[in-house]
């Protein structure tokens, strides 16, 4: 008798994918950057790492609103690059700056066989977690409470903003002065690309 | 973007990334870059040319205006060459000390934050920076820095000395220290800080040292010292426990900051450090001392002896191995001792020699205790030839064997049946199938007898020939004995419907009280959608980032990603909402709610029950005139039939402990469904989804995983039919359908208990379900496997396939006395079950 057959699913969205690097890497970036104590954090399983979310209510809700709505906008093909920024709370100082930039990967026609595996795409995004995380012995040192951290989106023209005040025009990009700046791997799904790089202040 | 151009790429830094101490003010990437990837002799020799032309620097200190800069700029550089921080190559330390040291006098630099950083700095290299606070206050360095306060502070609160800290927060804001708004600012968060410290662990901070954290008047110094000095002087009595190390040399006493009274000079950390570093010595005559005492090590050899063959004392003049040599052939050495197998001209085989060795063994026991007659070396030497024992061993063994063979016949003769001479399979099935219609089931008899009387209404045709015979057997078999009938509670049948009938269905629904649309998630629309083909297609061509589906209803959106499964009306696809949550929308044409009925009933029938996640949610229904969209959890761990073939393709069948472990997680559903009239219908392997979690989740909790049961097309919900309903479908049967489908006649719960058993079936076998008739009774036509549990799987393949025959149905209970059996093995052999259950969910995404 042949064995009864079925083939299994394997399948995530590619924005679904996109938005969740995001989240943990924000997560990633709070906590080894010291933005909030590090009692607010516990550690999950992800990517094959053991990874910090924080478990404090009203950060958790704040990156739950912002990132729902950026998911919206990655499935509608919106938002070209993805910006957290780390501000000095009592100088407005822009000291550090993620850089995120989504690109489409545009081959569409044909190339079927080259549909890259879960597999794959998780073993890249794990070696781009483990370079943020190791991306603290160059960065400065922050004091804890001393900074906060902003989201900035780079979007399509068209996009409708929610009709609340959570998402503002920015008037600047927010860049860090004297900065040097170092770019981390690449992942990409068979939708997407994505870059990531940081620019830091640096004292001389 | 022009700063990603320019941007230092991680994988240059990457290798070295251990070799890099965290600091302050961070590292600049381009100067890492560049050290990492210039080849080390050459990068050795500018340093040390670079370091030569600082230390010339240096010596002009003197001339300069800010005499500190230069020094500044030396760590600097140290800092970019030598990310690791302080090493023997860097230097740091000697190089902080130098300049810490140099400056401490120099009044205006006391309060110069670039030097206090250099201090500070120094301070985390120190083995106990607190020296380094407390000597910084007595030079008042940094006294009116804010920031010395601050690491102070902070230094103290790290090491819970939180009372103390508080001292230097408010010593710092007494002294005004600059800035003094944000000293007063982390004052403030400190206070906080403590304050929810006090309240979580109030004994522990009592516990705080609370001893000054500047330096105090030298008056109250000898005061304490005196009193000190006496407490201790009982104490002198005892055996010293630690010894107290002395200086050893008189320059050294001089240069000491506590010989001179005070600390004006802190020293260098090697010197501080001295206590802890051992003098070099010649090796020559150095002994290294062993723990305990000498004789215990001899002992202690004697502790675990090794394992010896005591050759002694066994007879060794027959050989272990024989040479056999044939001409014409290699020699062979067999291991074996021939004498034992050729013993007085007779052969036996090992088994036999075992035997008796054995029961000379057991013998020889008693023998040493009573009987003194027999030489107990007799007993226990080997060569067997010479025991008195054997020729009455091999004539015991005889007797056994005979024993047993006598045994076996009646066994063999219970077990045949007396016709049973020469047959084929075929034959005995015909056998069988007589057997079968002599002593037909009573309820069958009941059903049939009560068609030629008291019909309410049928939906399916006519019935079939092969009924008619049935029936005017029974009636001939009921006219010969009808005391059986009567004797029987008969289950009345009120009606007989096809399930699949959607008129039926619809009239059901639209009679519903309260109707369908009060329900939370249904969304009715007057319009025609005509979108199942078109999403259809655009889903095979491949454009699954452009398929949207958009619901007026609730304003929801939805990415179709991909087709998950397709039937004769529905398509199943996997679908992104907004939100970035993952549903499977279930859309049909033509529309039907029923499923969305059965559904939420479930849900509204099993309102908090922990079962319930054992059954798929659904979140809303979009019924238009032609077409619905069920929209669906999504539930991405496979189906019971991917873990048969996950095992198939390992060339095993599946475990039997998540068989049982699955066997009960259905057994249960199916009690909660059944207890509620409901009845899926449609139960198979891929029908019944695995409720397991993520490979990288640290879960060891079994509990929280089980099945989850979908596709509720074509469940039937027994309260909307009158009392004792039963059904005929029309479908065409195959092997996974119930006997009773098969064989046309009318059914209930027994699909269900079919289903079930052939879900099992398909686990244990990799087969599909197929039984066979067995004395009136159904049975499996594989036998079940000598090494599973037996026991357990009998009676329940039983009742499952016979579950007609227990009369009355639903059979709920006799289906929880067979699970509490397994969950009672389970508890006691389970242990493999949850590293089995984590490799499938490594194994299956």
């Amino acid at each position: 008798m042949s064995p009864p057959t079925r083939s299994s699913i394997s399948f995530r969205g590619s924005s679904q994918i996109i938005s969740e690097f995001f989240e943990y890497s924000v997560n990633s970036i709070l906590y080894q950057r010291g933005i909030y104590p590090s009692d607010d954090f516990k550690s999950v399983k992800k990517y094959g790492l053991t990874l910090l979310v924080t478990h404090d209510e009203d950060i958790k809700a704040y990156i739950r609103k912002f990132m729902t709505q950026l998911h919206k906008w990655i499935i509608n093909d919106k938002v070209s690059t993805f910006v957290l920024v780390i501000v000095n709370k009592n100088t407005g100082e822009t000291v550090e700056r993620w850089q995120f930039n989504i690109a489409i990967n545009q081959e569409e026609e044909g190339e079927q066989s080259k549909q890259k595996s879960i597999e794959d795409i998780q073993r890249e995004i794990q070696a781009i977690i483990r370079q943020i995380t190791a991306s603290v012995t160059f960065l400065p040192t922050l004091e804890v409470n001393d900074y906060t951290f902003n989201i900035l989106v780079y979007a399509d023209s068209s996009v409708n903003l929610p009709n609340n005040n959570e998402w503002i025009d920015s008037q600047d990009s927010k860049l860090v002065n004297n900065s040097e700046s170092v770019k981390f791997k690449s992942f990409s799904t068979n939708e997407h690309k994505i870059d990531t790089l940081v620019s830091y202040k640096l004292d001389k | 973007m022009d700063i990603y151009h320019d941007a230092v790429d991680f994988e240059t830094i990457e290798d070295q990334k251990e070799n890099i101490e965290p600091t302050r003010d961070g590292h600049s990437a381009t100067a890492l870059k560049s050290l990492f990837t210039t080849p080390n002799p050459q990068l050795k020799k500018k340093q040390f040319e670079e370091r030569v032309k600082i230390e010339e620097s240096l010596k002009d200190i003197d001339e300069l205006d800010d005499p500190l800069q230069p020094y500044l700029d030396y760590i600097q550089w140290i800092n970019n060459n030598y990310p690791s921080g302080h090493t023997v190559e860097s230097g740091l330390i000697q190089v902080l000390e130098r300049c810490s040291s140099q400056f401490r006098d120099v009044l205006y630099y006391k309060n110069d934050p670039r030097y206090l950083k250099v201090w500070l700095n120094y301070a985390k290299y120190s083995e106990n920076p607190r020296d380094i606070f407390v000597y910084l206050s007595r030079k008042e360095i940094g006294k009116s820095l804010a920031l010395y306060y601050e690491e102070y502070a902070n230094y103290l609160e790290v090491n819970n000395r939180n009372f103390q800290a508080e001292k230097v927060y408010l010593e710092g804001i007494r002294h005004m220290a600059r800035p003094i708004a944000r000293l007063q600012r982390r004052y403030n968060e400190f206070t906080v800080r403590y304050k929810q410290k006090e309240q979580q662990q109030e004994d522990l901070l009592k516990n705080e040292p609370q001893s000054p954290v500047f330096p105090v008047r030298s008056a109250l110094a000898v005061k304490s010292g005196g009193s000190l000095f006496s407490y201790d002087a009982p104490k002198s009595s005892q055996k010293r426990k630690l010894d107290v190390f002395n200086d050893d040399d008189e320059e050294n006493e001089k240069n000491s900051p506590i010989g001179r009274g005070g600390w004006d000079n802190l020293g260098t950390s090697k010197y501080r450090n001295k206590e802890n570093k051992l003098e070099a010595q010649p090796w020559a005559g150095e002994m290294l001392k062993q723990n305990g005492k000498s004789s215990s090590l001899k002992s202690s050899t004697n502790k675990i002896s090794v394992f010896k063959d005591d050759f002694a004392s066994h007879d060794t003049s027959f050989p272990v191995y024989k040479i056999i040599k044939t001409p014409g052939k290699k020699t062979e050495k067999v291991d074996l001792n021939f004498d034992l197998l050729y013993q007085k001209n007779e052969e036996y085989c090992i088994e036999e020699i075992l035997f008796m060795m054995r029961n000379n063994n057991i013998k020889s026991v008693p023998a040493e205790e009573i009987e003194v007659d027999r030489p107990i070396e007799a007993s226990k030497n080997l060569p067997i030839t010479n025991n008195p024992l054997i020729p009455k061993n091999s004539k015991s063994k005889k007797n056994i064997e005979s024993e047993t063979i006598h045994l076996q016949i009646p066994n063999l003769k219970s077990k045949a049946s007396p016709t049973k001479t020469f047959f084929t399979k075929s034959a005995a099935e015909e056998v069988y199938s007589m057997f079968n219609q002599n002593i037909n089931d009573d309820k069958e008899k009941a059903n049939l007898y009560d068609e030629d009387n008291e019909f309410v209404y049928e939906y399916t045709e006519q019935l079939t020939a092969h009924s008619h015979q049935n029936k005017t057997i029974l009636n001939d078999l009921t006219e010969q004995n009808p005391k059986t009938t009567s004797e029987i509670e008969i289950p009345l049948v009120e009606c007989v419907v096809n399930p699949e009938d959607e008129n039926l269905k619809g009239l059901l629904l639209k009679d519903l009280s309260p109707s369908l649309s009060t329900y939370n998630g249904f969304y009715n629309y007057s319009s025609n959608m005509n979108m199942c083909s078109t999403l259809k297609k655009n889903i095979n061509l491949k454009q699954t980032r452009h398929v949207f589906i958009e619901f007026k209803g609730n304003q929801d959106t939805y990415n179709l990603r991909t087709l998950l499964g397709e039937g004769g009306y529905a398509s199943v696809y996997l679908a992104e909402s907004m939100e970035g949550d993952l549903k499977a929308i279930k859309s049909q044409r033509p529309a039907s709610s029923w499923e969305f009925y059965i559904l939420k009933q479930i849900e509204k029938r099993l309102h908090g029950k922990d079962v319930l996640k054992s059954i798929i949610a659904c979140k809303e229904i979009h019924l238009f005139e032609d077409e619905s969209y069920l929209v669906l959890d999504y539930i991405n761990k496979g189906t019971i039939l991917d873990i048969v073939n996950l095992y198939r393709s390992n060339g095993q069948n599946v475990d039997e402990h998540l068989v049982i472990f699955l066997t009960i997680e259905l057994l249960k559903v199916i009690e909660s469904l059944h207890s509620i009239n409901i009845i899926h219908g449609d139960l198979k392997p891929d029908n019944c989804m695995l409720r397991f979690n993520d490979a990288s989740s640290d879960d060891k909790n079994k509990n929280s995983r089980g099945i989850k049961l979908i596709d509720f097309g074509r469940s039937i919900d027994m309260t909307l039919f009158p009392k004792n309903s039963e059904f005929r479908s029309s479908w065409k049967t195959d092997q996974q359908d119930c006997s009773e489908m098969r064989e046309g006649k009318t059914w209930t719960y027994q699909a269900d208990y079919y289903g079930i058993a052939g879900i099992i079936h398909t686990m244990l076998f990799g087969s599909f379900i197929e039984t066979a008739h067995d004395g009136g009774k159904y049975k499996l036509a594989n036998s079940l496997k000598r090494y599973w549990q037996q026991e357990l799987w009998e009676p329940l393949f039983d009742t499952l396939i016979n579950s007609s025959s227990f009369g009355k149905l639903p059979i709920t209970d006799q289906i929880k006395d067979n699970r509490l059996k397994f969950e009672e093995w389970l508890e006691k052999n389970g242990s493999p079950l949850i590293a089995i259950i984590r490799n499938i969910e490594t194994g299956i995404k």
